[in-house]
């Protein structure tokens, strides 16, 4: 049980004019070990002036996801990103791999395990039998070999757990935060 | 009676008269009658002295303003002005002299000509004297002033309940592609513990769920997954193979926890 990956997922989002994050810790099973969420920071007029369309990428990487990361019990074994925060280059200096995992509707490879590589920081990762595999998109610092590690702990976790559902998870409870019924 | 008699015959007569006498007739005047004129009187006006009149009376004003004299000081210079065209011009005419009823002498007057010039007049005017007053102070230096854009670290808070609150989706594992042995105990099991005929079951997924912990559960057909809503007991506790089945002949739900081995 000690071996089994800790998966981090964060999600940061614009609500207004204020942005806010969340970070869920889980085992293997996808079962919250811990989540940590920040209050809503609100950039003045001038430092949105100022950082212009560097403002969002500073404060959802160095702002934000620090805090979570510092704050969180015990360190993850991977940390799991939406796509659309990897496609603009992570600029993040974390030991763990830093990732982003799709459902594709391609075609299931050969065997569990298995792996397509579609480029040097992306990959298609079979989970379970007979499904579409899963694109798996690497942060640019994390070179191969610490890719394919990263690779056998998804695999392992995805045999228990929908490894793209805790993000949805991550950000109902951010909307349940904001906008309390 | 020769009396009534002719009283009778005198009345029948005057009957018998205005009956067939001519009916009466008004004369009358067809002239349109002149419309007299009639002069009227021109309107006099009679002027009376008012009952009231008003009088103007000076008051003193209470406020009273009083000019004060600048101290700009302006120097006058009284100048000597000589004109000498008006004089040359004077001098050079000659008085005509009307000689009256002096015949057979006629002399010519003379004209005396315009000044082709006129003689420039050279007036000096005073330089305006005027003194400078320091009107700007020079400029003060800006004051420098900091603002803080670095952004800082947001307060983080901790709250795993509201995250075990968050349906927790759990995917099936292919019961197909089980080895008929592991089926068959799988089944086998299922009846054990529900004591339905395997017949009447049909079986929705095998999930690992946790042993302990689960407060609601909810199969999502569409997906073939289990929402689970935990509590903290959750945490911790052991992943346990689940059926979960449905009774073909009410579709409700059955479901078990497996014995693992």
């Amino acid at each position: 049980m000690a071996d089994s990956p800790r998966l981090a997922y964060f999600i940061a989002m614009k609500e207004g004019g204020s942005y806010l994050g969340g970070l869920l810790l889980t085992d293997s099973s996808g079962i919250p070990l811990d989540f940590r969420y920040t209050e809503p920071i609100t950039p003045t007029k001038l430092q949105s002036v100022l950082y212009g369309k560097a403002l969002e990428p500073h404060l959802k990487e160095e702002v934000i996801q620090k805090t979570l990361l510092k704050e969180l019990k015990g360190s993850p074994d991977l940390l799991v990103l939406p796509a659309a925060e990897l496609a603009g280059g992570w600029g993040g200096d974390l030991k763990c791999p830093v990732l982003a995992v799709q459902k594709t509707q391609e075609a299931p490879l050969a065997r569990v395990g298995e792996t397509f590589r579609a480029s040097q920081r992306e990959m298609l990762l079979q989970i379970s039998e007979g499904a579409a595999p899963l694109r798996v998109i690497f942060a640019p610092f994390v070179d191969l070999p610490a890719q394919d590690q990263a690779a056998q702990k998804l695999l392992e976790a995805g045999y228990h757990m929908d490894l793209t559902e805790p993000l949805e998870r991550v950000s109902a409870a951010l909307q349940a935060l904001v906008k309390p019924d | 009676m020769l009396g009534k008699l002719s009283n009778a015959v005198s009345d029948l007569t005057e009957t018998l008269r205005r009956i067939f006498s001519s009916p009466d007739t008004h004369e009358v005047n067809p002239a349109i009658a002149a419309h007299g004129t009639h002069r009227i009187p021109p309107l006099s006006v009679q002027g009376s002295a008012p009952t009231y009149r008003f009088d103007l009376q000076t008051l003193g004003s209470d406020l009273s303003f009083t000019g004060h004299l600048c101290d700009g000081e302006v120097r006058m210079e009284g100048k000597l002005q000589h004109e000498a065209a008006w004089a040359s011009w004077a001098t050079g005419a000659k008085v005509l002299e009307m000689e009256i009823l002096e015949q057979h002498r006629s002399r010519g007057l003379e004209i005396p000509a315009l000044p082709r010039a006129a003689q420039p007049r050279h007036a000096e005017i005073g330089s305006f004297q005027t003194r400078g007053r320091p009107s700007f102070d020079a400029f003060l230096r800006p004051g420098l002033r900091s603002e803080g854009l670095a952004l800082p670290a947001p307060r983080s808070r901790r709250d795993l309940e509201l995250a075990l609150r968050v349906p927790l989706a759990v995917k099936g594992q292919g019961i197909k592609d089980l080895p008929k042995a592991q089926w068959m105990r799988l089944g086998l099991q299922l009846v054990r513990s529900t004591g339905e005929n395997i017949r009447n079951l049909e079986v929705l997924g095998l999930y690992r769920i946790p042993a302990k912990g689960v407060l609601t559960m909810k199969h999502d057909g569409r997906t073939d997954r289990l929402m689970l809503e935990l509590g903290k007991e959750a945490m911790g506790a052991e992943r346990r193979p689940f059926v979960l089945a449905r009774r073909k002949d009410d579709r409700s739900l059955v479901s078990c926890f497996l014995e693992e081995g």
